[in-house]
């Protein structure tokens, strides 16, 4: 039997629109255009601010029309222009000792980050080493596999009775915090390397320990870069909780302090600036490991 | 000292995995003169590679001898070169880079290798930086001027009317360029990379490929420049692990004339591994042939691979096509197959009245000239 023509042409369009893109967002391989991207990145940072702007609203409100039950519920959740005023009294304006707080704690924690962090980015060596001669792994590899076991939290009264409460039991902790995973990452991505590629330096004329710095280190950096990336938030936590036990200056040491008058409005400033700085060195990192673009490629 | 360059003397290989011991190479001697460009053929398994890493130095023998120009082979050094199939390359080095590698080295020391380790970090940094406020189209693989290069047609080598030989003019640099200068390290490697920059040509590389990364480059150009990395520091022999077999046809026939031009050029002994009958024939000037399976003299089968077949393919600059069609080759590699020769085949099978009187062919034998 033959088919009407307007029954088959009904069908053929329907065959075509069955295979018409459709909800192409839930698609594996998917490719968002740049403004969806950036839409989609920025909505959950409005919905988070739209809803604690509700809150605030909503706290005030309930105070305004319920005076019997006072609370401090508008403490707690102070407003953006309270907020404001309270990161600028800590910015800009000096205090009863003519310090700007907001800048000298900042200072005083990221110097111990870095001076943690760069110990830590020492780890890289020993990883290498590890990976690269055997009788190194032998010596080290255990002690690192243990160290790295060792909650870090719990050195913390020892550290401050050992080193007492100056810089070096901050540093210390995020060290010890840190370094060991740092070390055994370093170590196994070492050992990813093709041994081919050592053949192939020592026809070319290498020694041990220029085939360990021209071509295992190269090949290690960008991968540890992204190591160090992740291990930022860790060691930024062991900073702030040293800081929060015994200092007199540093973000973690302000907010401790803070808490105890419910200074929300500038508590939360305090946390949202910690949070930037990281977020700004978490970027960075991730741009320089973008620039070794072989690493994706081999 | 030994008239032969290599001499390999009943060398066995074996590794002992959970109590079960297996033989990859059962007394195998192996002679091979200067300026020969050795294939070696055999099924997978069969210890080809075994054989390379020896004369390499990856690996020793659990009997038996290697010696390479009249030394004992006890370690990896610069005496050989090597182009495995993959993994030929420093990934992290441009190919101007790579090709330097082995000649920066042999000039600096370590301290000034890791001194030096991160002023080229801050320069990559800084080009990363400068790139990225370039123009869009800007490729990033041309960090020469034009005028860096000047071409004069017709100057290539005699008898080749139509080469064009680049040679490089240093490009101007800036102060800071020139003040990093203080490091040895970067005063070497660039001195190098200018000399090295006339290889590229030689190897029918185009300028712009210099500053490229090997995952930039189709896998014929990663192994020119593997083969120019080892060639240029002229090594005492060449050895080639499958280097084309992840190429397809049309690109390994490109190589092998490649290779082979480089053996002429630069009178390489070459010690060449590969699956492909037709280009082991194609390529050497002898052909050896692994088996897995062999019979010894009392027909009792033996373990361990041997020279089943060790031929002499190559005279003069003919190209051995010839010897690939002969029927009693073609018969042999169809009994070996894919799986070797088998315990029962017996030795007289393999007797052949080929051309060449100096062929040697023993069912459980290995020693070959």
């Amino acid at each position: 039997m033959q088919i009407p023509r307007a029954v088959a042409q009904a069908k053929a369009k329907a065959t075509v629109k069955s295979h018409a893109p459709h909800l192409t967002f839930f698609r594996t391989d998917s490719r968002l255009p740049r403004w969806a991207d950036v839409a989609l990145g920025v909505l959950p940072f409005i919905l988070i601010v739209a809803l604690y702007l509700w809150g605030c609203w909503y706290v005030r409100d309930q105070e305004a029309h319920n005076t019997d039950s006072a609370t401090a519920s508008s403490k707690l959740m102070p407003t953006p222009v309270q907020m404001w005023d309270g990161f600028k009294s800590t910015a800009v304006e000096p205090d009863s000792r003519g310090d700007l707080r907001l800048w000298m704690d900042t200072a005083a924690s990221c110097q111990r980050f870095a001076i943690g962090m760069a110990f830590v980015a020492f780890g890289v060596v020993i990883g290498l080493y590890m990976g690269t001669f055997p009788i190194v792994e032998s010596l080290f590899y255990r002690f690192f596999v243990f160290a790295d076991k060792v909650p870090p939290l719990l050195l913390l009264p020892i550290l401050f009775i050992v080193f007492d409460v100056g810089e070096l039991s901050k540093v210390a902790l995020v060290v010890i915090g840190v370094l060991p995973g740092v070390v055994l990452d370093a170590c196994h991505r070492t050992k990813e390397i093709p041994h081919e590629q050592f053949y192939k330096a020592q026809t070319l004329g290498a020694s041990e320990s220029e085939i360990a710095w021209s071509v295992i280190f190269p090949q290690l950096l960008p991968k540890m870069l992204g190591t160090l990336r992740l291990n930022f938030k860790a060691a930024w936590c062991y900073v702030i909780a040293g800081e929060s036990i015994a200092a007199a200056v540093g973000i973690g040491y302000r907010i401790f302090v803070l808490r105890r008058y419910v200074a929300m409005d500038i508590i939360i400033p305090y946390v949202i600036w910690a949070t930037l700085i990281m977020f700004l060195l978490d970027y960075i990192f991730q741009w320089l490991e973008t620039r070794y673009k072989w690493v994706d490629q081999q | 000292m030994s008239e032969y360059f290599i001499d390999a003397q009943k060398v066995c290989v074996q590794y002992t995995e959970e109590d079960e011991t297996r033989t990859i190479l059962n007394n195998i001697s192996l002679r091979v003169r200067r300026g020969e460009l050795i294939t070696v053929v055999g099924p997978s398994g069969c210890g080809k590679s075994t054989m390379l890493r020896l004369l390499l130095g990856a690996q020793f023998p659990n009997a038996g001898t290697v010696l390479i120009d009249g030394n004992k082979v006890e370690r990896v050094g610069p005496d050989c070169g090597i182009v495995y199939q993959g993994y030929s390359l420093f990934p992290h080095l441009s190919v101007l880079d790579n090709i330097c590698f082995g000649l920066v080295l042999q000039q600096t020391n370590l301290w000034q290798t890791v001194s030096a380790l991160p002023v080229i970090a801050a320069e990559d940094l800084t080009h990363a930086i400068a790139k990225r406020f370039r123009k869009k189209n800007h490729h990033h693989s041309q960090p020469l001027d034009e005028d860096s290069f000047s071409k004069n047609a017709g100057s290539g080598n005699a008898g080749s009317g139509a080469a064009i030989a680049v040679s490089y003019v240093a490009p101007k640099r800036s102060p800071l360029s020139t003040a990093l200068e203080i490091f040895p390290y970067i005063r070497i490697r660039r001195r190098v990379r200018e000399e090295a920059y006339e290889y590229l040509a030689d190897i029918g590389l185009e300028r712009a490929d210099a500053e490229k990364y090997p995952y930039e480059l189709s896998g014929g150009m990663r192994q020119r420049v593997a083969i120019a990395q080892a060639v240029i520091m002229k090594p005492k022999i060449l050895l080639m692990d499958e280097p084309f077999g992840a190429l397809d046809r049309t690109r390994r026939e490109e190589m092998q004339d490649f290779i082979h031009q480089q053996w002429k050029k630069h009178n390489l002994t070459v010690f060449f591994v590969t699956h492909d009958l037709d280009e082991a024939v194609k390529l050497g000037t002898r052909l050896i042939c692994l088996s897995q399976y062999w019979c010894d003299e009392n027909q009792n089968p033996g373990h361990g691979s041997k020279i089943v077949v060790d031929r002499k393919v190559l005279g003069g600059d003919i190209l051995p096509s010839q010897f690939g069609d002969t029927p009693e080759f073609k018969a042999l590699i169809n009994e070996i197959g894919e799986e070797g020769l088998t315990p029962h085949h017996h030795q007289s099978q393999f007797k052949f009245d080929l051309s060449h009187p100096d062929a040697i062919k023993e069912g459980g034998g290995g020693s070959c000239v």
